[in-house]
C-alpha cells in the first residue's frame, strides 16, 4: 500500500556541514510550514514514509544509515539532500567519505544544491511520494 | 552500592540537529558519568583546505558550518590579510561586519528556537523560527545565498550592498525588535523556563577560566573574552560595542546572554548601514594572489572564538588550522552534566550551545601503527 498525502519524516545528518540541516528545520517553520503537505517530522525512523539523508556519509556513519534504513517502514523512500548527499560535494576525495548517500542504500529523490532552499526540499519529498 | 546504567542518545535524534552520540552513565535518573562520542560528522575540513589557491580554498572555509559560514570567512580573510598585508576599504569592512552579526542574529535566534523546544515550548519555538526566517531574506538580499553567503574575496567583497539593500536590511531589524523584546521577556520572566533553567548546568568562573571557555558560554559567567572587544578587526575598529556580561554561569544566564547579544547585534548593523562609506567595491580582477606567509587569526562567532592559522606556500595552501568555539567549550560538556537530573541533560547541553560539524577532527590511523610527530613537523606540516 503506497501512501498519497501526509507523509511522516524522519530525519538523519549523515555528517554534513550543518547547512542542509537548518533549510530542512526552515521547512517546518510558519513560513513553509510543511504541516499543510500533512508531513511530520517524527523521531525515529521505525514511523516514519521518508527518510531524508542530508551530508555526505561517513565511515563511522555508513553502518548507522544502514541501520536506520533497516527500521524505515516499508514501502522505503528516501530523499537525498544536498550537493554532499548526492555527489560527496566539496568533501568528494576526502579521506572521510564512505558515500554518496546511494552507494549505500537506494534514493528514491535527489535534491540538488549547496544547500537547497526549503521549497525544494519540500517538493522532493511529496515528489518521493508519487 | 549502586549500579551505574548507559543511556544513550543519538547518533541520529530528533532533538539533536546533528550526529553526537551521548553516553549517559546514570544511577537511577542522576548522571553519573556522560562520554561525548563525536567522529560522526567528520569530513576532513582541513585536509579539503591544502593544496588550494587561496581563493578556491575561502569557498571551502565557508563549507565548514552552516550557521557560521561569514565567521569562518572573516578568520580566514583576517589572518590572510595580515600576513599578506592587504589593506581593505572601510566599506568592505563594514559590509563583510553587517553580514556577520546578521549571521550571529540568526545564529542566536535559532540557538533560541531549539532552545524553547527542548525546554518543550514549542510556539517560542515557532516565534524565533519565524523571526529567524526574515534574516535569511536579508542574507538573500545583501549577499544572493541564504546560508553559505559567499559574498568576499581576499582584500574585497564579491558585491556592492545597494542603498536599497541597506534600507531593506535595517525595516526588517526594525520589524522583529518589538516581538523579540516580548519574547526576552517571556523568557525572563516563564515559570517554567525559570524552573527549569536557573541553576542548571552551573559552570563557576574559575572553571571557565581554567578550562578555557569561549563565547557567551564564558560571558555569562562574567568572562569577557570577545575578539570583537579585546582585539578589534576589520569594521569592528569603527563601531561602538558593548559586551553582554552576565555573573550566574547557569543556563539561564546563557539563555539572556544570548538574546541580549541579539539586540546588540542589531545595534552594530544600525552603526554600520549609517557609517558605510559611498562607492562600490567590485572586485579590480585579478585579486591579488598570495604567495607566501604564514599566520593567525581569530574572529568572534556566534558561540566564541573562532580561530584560524593559515600558512601558504608557492601560492597554495600548505596548511589551515580551524580551532571552532565549540572545540574549545566542549572539554566541560561532560562536567556540565555530571550529577545533573537526567531530565535536564537536553537543556544543559542545549545551553552550551554545540555546533559538532565544524568542530569534527580525527587523527587517522592508517595501520594500527602510532606515529610521532616533532612540534617542529606539525608546524610545518609535513613529517621527514
Ligand atoms: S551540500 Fe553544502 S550546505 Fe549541504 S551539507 Fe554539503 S556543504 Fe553543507
Amino acid at each position: 500500500m503506497s501512501i498519497k498525502k501526509s507523509p511522516w519524516v524522519s530525519f538523519f545528518n549523515a555528517g554534513g556541514c550543518n547547512g542542509c540541516t537548518l533549510e530542512v528545520l526552515a521547512c517546518t517553520n510558519p513560513r513553509y510550514d510543511v504541516s499543510r503537505f500533512g508531513i511530520e517530522i517524527k523521531a525515529s525512523a521505525k514511523h516514519a514514509d521518508v527518510l531524508v539523508v542530508t551530508g555526505i556519509v561517513n565511515k563511522q556513519n555508513k553502518s548507522r544509515l544502514l541501520n536506520i534504513y533497516e527500521q524505515l517502514a516499508e514501502p522505503k523512500r528516501v530523499v537525498a539532500i544536498g550537493a554532499c548527499a548526492l555527489t560527496g560535494g566539496i568533501y568528494k576525495d576526502s579521506h572521510a567519505h564512505a558515500g554518496p548517500v546511494d552507494k549505500i542504500i537506494p534514493v528514491t529523490v535527489f535534491v540538488p544544491g549547496c544547500p537547497p532552499r526549503p521549497e525544494s526540499i519540500i517538493k522532493g519529498i511529496l515528489e518521493a511520494l508519487k | 552500592m549502586h549500579k551505574t546504567c548507559l543511556f544513550p542518545i543519538g547518533p541520529q535524534h530528533p532533538s539533536l540537529k546533528e550526529p553526537l552520540f551521548l553516553k549517559l552513565y546514570v544511577d537511577g535518573t542522576t548522571v553519573k558519568d556522560a562520554v561525548f562520542d563525536l567522529g560522526y560528522a567528520h569530513r576532513g575540513v582541513e585536509e579539503k583546505l591544502e593544496g588550494k589557491q587561496v581563493d578556491t580554498a575561502l569557498h571551502a572555509v565557508q563549507r565548514t558550518c552552516g550557521i557560521c559560514s561569514q565567521c569562518h570567512t572573516m578568520a580566514f580573510l583576517r589572518t590572510v590579510e595580515g600576513f599578506a598585508e592587504v589593506e581593505i576599504p572601510d566599506r568592505v569592512a563594514l559590509q563583510r561586519v553587517i553580514v556577520a552579526e546578521l549571521e550571529r542574529i540568526h545564529s542566536h535566534l535559532l540557538w533560541a528556537g531549539v532552545m524553547m523546544h527542548e525546554l518543550g515550548l514549542d510556539t517560542l519555538f515557532m516565534y524565533f523560527m519565524r523571526e529567524r526566517e526574515k534574516i535569511l531574506d536579508v542574507f538573500d538580499e545583501l549577499t544572493g545565498n541564504r546560508v553559505h553567503h559567499s559574498s568576499d574575496l581576499v582584500g574585497t567583497s564579491k558585491r556592492t550592498f545597494s542603498e536599497e539593500n541597506l534600507q531593506f536590511a535595517l525595516s526588517t531589524l526594525d520589524s522583529i525588535k518589538e516581538n523579540l523584546i516580548s519574547y526576552r521577556k517571556t523568557v525572563d520572566s516563564h515559570d517554567v523556563i525559570r524552573d527549569r533553567c536557573i541553576g542548571k548546568g552551573l559552570i563557576t568562573k574559575k572553571d571557565a577560566k581554567t578550562f578555557g571557555l569561549v563565547g557567551p558560554v564564558a560571558r555569562a559567567c562574567n568572562i569577557n573574552n570577545d575578539v570583537r572587544v579585546n582585539s578589534p578587526y576589520m569594521g569592528y575598529k569603527m563601531l561602538k560595542l558593548n559586551s553582554i556580561m552576565r555573573t550566574e554561569g547557569d543556563a539561564h544566564a546563557r539563555t539572556l546572554v544570548r538574546l541580549d547579544e541579539v539586540f546588540e547585534s542589531m545595534n552594530l548593523v544600525e552603526q554600520a548601514c549609517n557609517q558605510i562609506p559611498k562607492g562600490s567595491v567590485v572586485p579590480k580582477y585579478p585579486v591579488k594572489r598570495i604567495a607566501q606567509g604564514y599566520g593567525v587569526g581569530a574572529s568572534e562567532a556566534p558561540r566564541g572564538e573562532n580561530f584560524h592559522f593559515v600558512k601558504v606556500v608557492n601560492g597554495k595552501t600548505a596548511r589551515v588550522k580551524l580551532r571552532t568555539p565549540t572545540l574549545a567549550n566542549l572539554i566541560m560538556f561532560p562536567e556540565a552534566v555530571k550529577g545533573a537530573d537526567i531530565t535536564d541533560v537536553p537543556v544543559i547541553v542545549m545551553s552550551l550551545d554545540p555546533c559538532i560539524s565544524c568542530m569534527e577532527r580525527v587523527a587517522v590511523v592508517k595501520d594500527g601503527k602510532s606515529e610521532v610527530w616533532t612540534s617542529h613537523e606539525l608546524f610545518k606540516g609535513e613529517k621527514k
